[in-house]
């Protein structure tokens, strides 16, 4: 027999089912003596299982107050806190954990790439110093006004180098390149920049690891807390439920 | 007092009140303890745990059934105590030897104590249903117990145990075909009406 039609004979013998749905059985039932045989099976079974007797409890259950002062009744909000502090305590390991979680390469390389780029860029000046006329036509536009700005290790320059690349390359078939040029070093740097994980993929981790760690150990002060009233209410509710007694 | 204010009573920690209920609901909660648990012992042991659970709990209850609310609680003590069962395995209800032969007088069926026969059938008819029941997986047993035995219906059953109406008929359905098949091996303790269906 069909699991289907299993389940609409049970409902039926319990009368739960639909108007329609057991007129359609009941018609079923009429035409297919197999399926009538299988409702009659089930009520017989279900009649069995009534007759079982009913016990009396052999004993009586009434608590004593011995018995629940063991355990006193804790307040209706007592559910929440404990949930609210197993989620506390979940997200602090989570937050503390994070540095240790995260891929290794990506987190050194946020720390190393800055490092790197600094010293390049501060190379930069020192060895353009000497030719400045040399450089200076290939760096300013006709228009005048435009200069490279003075080398820093702070990232804000490794972002702007790329763009001023360009300018350079126009100039630098007529000239020759130099190796001391800036347009050189700074070619130089945009190479060893491509061999490393873009700063902009990088910022986003260094920024938040400190938050996760700020945020980590407020938390752990928060669940810090929860536990500490948790077991104040367990406390007090078997303090007043003692007095009560 | 009705049973409102009992519960109103009991939900501001008057024990005299909730022991009223307990007294009024004890009977029908042992009951599924032991179809479920298929032990005296462990059901009045359950049904105890119930009732103090309940009352740790109480302030939690706000409306519905009552009966509901202890019949959930009590099923869930069932279960705790069938999760222990099976961390520490007692002796199987299981007709079978650990050879895997058939025991032709299982100490379940053997009853020493003098009776009249068709007390002593009685008995033994109730035996054989409680093997049988024993014999579903519990969340089978659990719906079985309620509905045929316990008279609720598949709402109830369905808020008391919190899952879909949809589940508790199938389940239900389920169970009272494989109880039909068990119980075919014991024809000859069963009513009339039953073995008619069987030939």
């Amino acid at each position: 027999m069909k699991t289907k039609d299993l389940e609409l004979l049970s409902s039926y013998l319990d009368r739960a089912l639909g108007p329609a749905e057991m007129r359609r059985l009941e018609q079923r039932l009429q035409a297919d003596p197999e399926l009538r045989a299988a409702l009659e099976a089930l009520r017989a079974t279900r009649d069995v299982l009534r007759q079982l007797p009913r016990r009396r409890a052999p004993r009586s259950f009434v608590l004593s107050p011995r018995q629940v002062a063991q355990r006193p009744p804790l307040p209706r909000f007592y559910p929440l806190l404990q949930w609210s502090t197993a989620l506390t305590v979940f997200l602090v390991a989570i937050l503390l954990t994070l540095p240790l979680i995260l891929p290794r390469p990506s987190f050194t390389a946020s720390m190393v790439a800055p490092a790197e780029t600094a010293t390049v860029l501060e190379a930069a000046p020192l060895r353009a110093a000497p030719s400045p006329q040399a450089t200076a036509p290939s760096l300013t536009p006709p228009g005048g006004g435009v200069e490279l700005p003075p080398a820093t290790a702070s990232p804000p320059m490794i972002a702007a180098l790329p763009q001023e690349t360009p300018m350079p390359q126009a100039g630098m078939p007529k000239e020759g390149a130099t190796p001391e040029s800036p347009a050189r070093l700074a070619g130089e740097h945009e190479r060893e920049t491509e061999n490393e994980a873009p700063p902009s993929e990088l910022s986003p981790l260094e920024g938040l690891l400190p938050l996760a760690r700020s945020l980590g150990i407020g938390l752990a002060l928060l669940a810090a807390i929860q536990v500490f009233l948790l077991l104040l209410i367990r406390w007090w509710s078997a303090y007043q439920w003692r007095k009560k007694l | 007092m009705d049973e409102t204010a009992l519960i109103s009573l009991a939900q501001r920690g008057d024990l005299e009140a909730f022991n009223r209920l307990v007294l009024a609901y004890q009977d029908p909660l042992f009951n599924i303890a032991l179809r479920i648990l298929g032990d005296e012992d462990l059901a009045a042991d359950a049904t105890q745990e119930a009732f103090l659970h309940a009352f740790q709990k109480i302030a939690s209850y706000r409306s519905g059934s009552f009966r509901g609310w202890l019949i959930r609680i009590v099923t869930n003590a069932c279960y705790d105590e069938l999760r222990r069962q099976k961390r520490r395995p007692q002796t199987s209800l299981e007709p079978f030897t650990a050879e895997g032969e058939e025991v032709e007088s299982p100490a379940w069926l053997s009853d020493d104590r003098p009776s009249v026969e068709a007390r002593l059938e009685q008995k033994e008819l109730e035996h054989a249903i409680e093997h049988c029941l024993q014999a579903l997986p519990p969340p089978f047993r659990v719906i079985v117990v309620l509905a045929d035995i316990e008279g609720l219906d598949y709402a109830e059953i369905a808020a008391a145990l919190r899952i879909p109406v949809g589940t508790v008929k199938s389940r239900l359905a389920r169970a009272r075909l494989r109880l039909r098949d068990c119980l075919a091996q014991f024809q000859e303790l069963l009513p009339s009406a039953f073995r008619r269906t069987r030939k």
